[in-house]
């Protein structure tokens, strides 16, 4: 203890011992080489950390590991003092000095040794200039092609805007053409008959206003995925809902529903399944073949890889696919005319299948009928 | 004034076509008026009346609607100027809609057409496409 204290209470004090110059004997030149190499490189070993301090002062936040470089400064720094005492020595023998200075310097040095080995790891895991080039184009590519997604969606909205502005539209140009006509019977021929049908024209096309806006509301809400509501769905019961609710459509036409289920439940939001079966039970009704009573299969498979199968096969009119596939789902698309129709079931359809990540497809022969097999 | 024009309607909105058949009636300048529910029920009707000697129910004016199921208006444009090239310069064809899509003006540009009109159809805008 009274060694160490004091070693540090005289610490500058150098008469304990000779100057190195006069201990042992010393050439002027090796004592000169000695010196002037310790001198130098100490010199040097004060500009490195001075380079990197001014490094760190212009790009502090693009550097990684800042800390660290702080102490390799305070290391080189030691270091490098430690050859400015050796030189030292040589006319002021102050070894007390000396040593608490490579004392300091083996501690620091010691520090820089477990901080480096902490930042190994994520080192690593840094990214070459070239390796980040590499991702910049990956992300700028991903970035052209959510563009171009937004581009079309884009242009799938505007041409949403203006169909849905058509329909609306005719109902009420109509309308306006009614009165027009009305206006003109009323002020000069004022046949009752002409203008019985003219009102009943004009409240058929209101209804069709109507309609087409409720139509709308419905688009806009499948667009947001509202059917949260997942359950055990029994399709049977489902299916004889359906057919109580369209009873008049059903009946009249004498339709044949025939179910074929591996599984009396299968687990989907009640509403959405509700919608898609309704809106192909209908069509299969809507569109049956003149020529014989519609008849409509449903099958619903569960498959190997867990997935739910539903498949709905009419005997009805068929659609033409080589002419129509690729317009089939979409918004307002009609392809027989005889009757009324909105061009929306099949795409209402489609986007609950998809929001839910299913599929849709379909096969179908003219006069021969249609299948529609769905992946849910 | 013609009054001797005969008018061919294309759409399959059948109100549409019955304002359109008053209104031209009343304005006295058809002899006469036929209706077809879409552009292949069109290409039929032209097929049977105009390539025969008699072609009294051959139209002098079409005036089509663009958005119908089974053929629409831009199908038949196509149709007619690939199958009958050197008919359809013979019709005053009109385009007859509720669309303010600025694209379907563009395609329907592409064909030969004397015409874009905005539904309803009234009085004067007979009259224009008349004279």
């Amino acid at each position: 203890m009274k060694q160490i204290l004091d070693f540090f209470s005289n610490i500058l004090q150098a008469e304990s011992w000779p100057a190195r110059w006069n201990c042992g004997r010393w050439s002027d030149f090796h004592g000169w080489l000695y010196i002037l190499s310790s001198l130098a490189i100490w010199a040097a070993y004060f500009a490195i950390p001075i380079s990197i301090f001014y490094l760190i002062s212009k790009k502090k936040d693009d550097i990684p590991f800042v800390k660290i470089l702080w102490l390799f400064m305070l290391f080189i720094l030691s270091c490098g003092l430690t050859h400015l005492v050796d030189a030292v020595i040589f006319w002021y023998p102050a070894y007390r000095l000396s040593a608490l200075v490579l004392l300091i310097t083996a501690i620091v040095s010691w520090l820089a040794v477990i901080a480096l080995y902490k930042i190994v790891p994520l080192a690593l895991s840094l990214k070459s200039p070239q390796q980040l080039n590499a991702i910049v184009i990956e992300r700028t590519q991903q970035l052209k092609e959510s563009n171009n997604n937004l581009i079309r969606l884009n242009q799938d909205m505007d041409s949403f805007i203006y169909s849905a502005s058509h329909d609306l539209k005719s109902p009420v140009n109509n309308i306006e053409g009614l009165l027009h006509l009305l206006k003109d019977e009323l002020e000069n021929d004022n046949n009752p008959e002409i203008v019985s049908e003219l009102i009943r024209r004009i409240e058929h096309s209101t209804i069709r206003v109507k309609s087409t806006v409720f139509n709308l509301t419905d688009i806009v809400k499948v667009q947001t995925n509202p059917y949260e509501d997942v359950q055990e769905v029994n399709v049977r019961e489902l299916v004889d809902e359906i057919i109580v609710e369209n009873e008049i459509l059903v009946r009249s036409n004498e339709t044949l529903i025939r179910l074929h289920l591996d599984k009396e439940t299968l687990p989907y939001s009640r509403q959405a399944l509700k919608s898609i079966l309704y809106n192909l039970i209908i069509n299969a009704i809507k569109y049956r073949s003149p020529f014989r009573l519609p008849e409509i299969d449903i099958f619903v498979t569960y498959t190997a890889d867990n997935k739910y199968e539903i498949v709905v096969k009419d005997n009805g009119l068929g659609i033409d696919l080589t002419i129509y596939r690729d317009k089939l789902f979409t918004l307002f698309k009609r392809f027989h005319d005889h009757i009324e129709g909105s061009g929306i079931g099949l795409y209402i359809i489609r986007k609950i299948i998809e929001n839910k990540g299913g599929t849709i497809n379909v096969e179908s022969t003219v006069d021969g009928g249609t299948i529609f097999k769905i992946i849910l | 004034m013609q009054t001797n024009n005969s008018i061919l309607l294309v759409d399959d909105d059948l109100t549409s076509n019955f304002i359109a058949e008053k209104i031209i009636k009343k304005s006295g300048n058809s002899k006469s008026i036929q209706s077809v529910k879409n552009g292949k029920e069109a290409l039929n009707y032209i097929l049977e009346n105009c390539l025969s000697d008699y072609k009294e129910n051959c139209p002098q004016i079409i005036l089509l609607d663009l958005h119908m199921p089974v053929m629409d208006g831009f199908d038949f444009l196509k149709h007619l100027s690939i199958e009958m090239p050197n008919y359809i310069e013979a019709f005053k064809i009109f385009i007859l809609t509720s669309s303010s899509n600025p694209k379907d003006v563009e395609i329907a540009n592409q064909y030969h057409i004397d015409g874009y009109i905005n539904k309803p159809l009234n009085a004067e805008k007979v009259k224009l496409l008349i004279e």
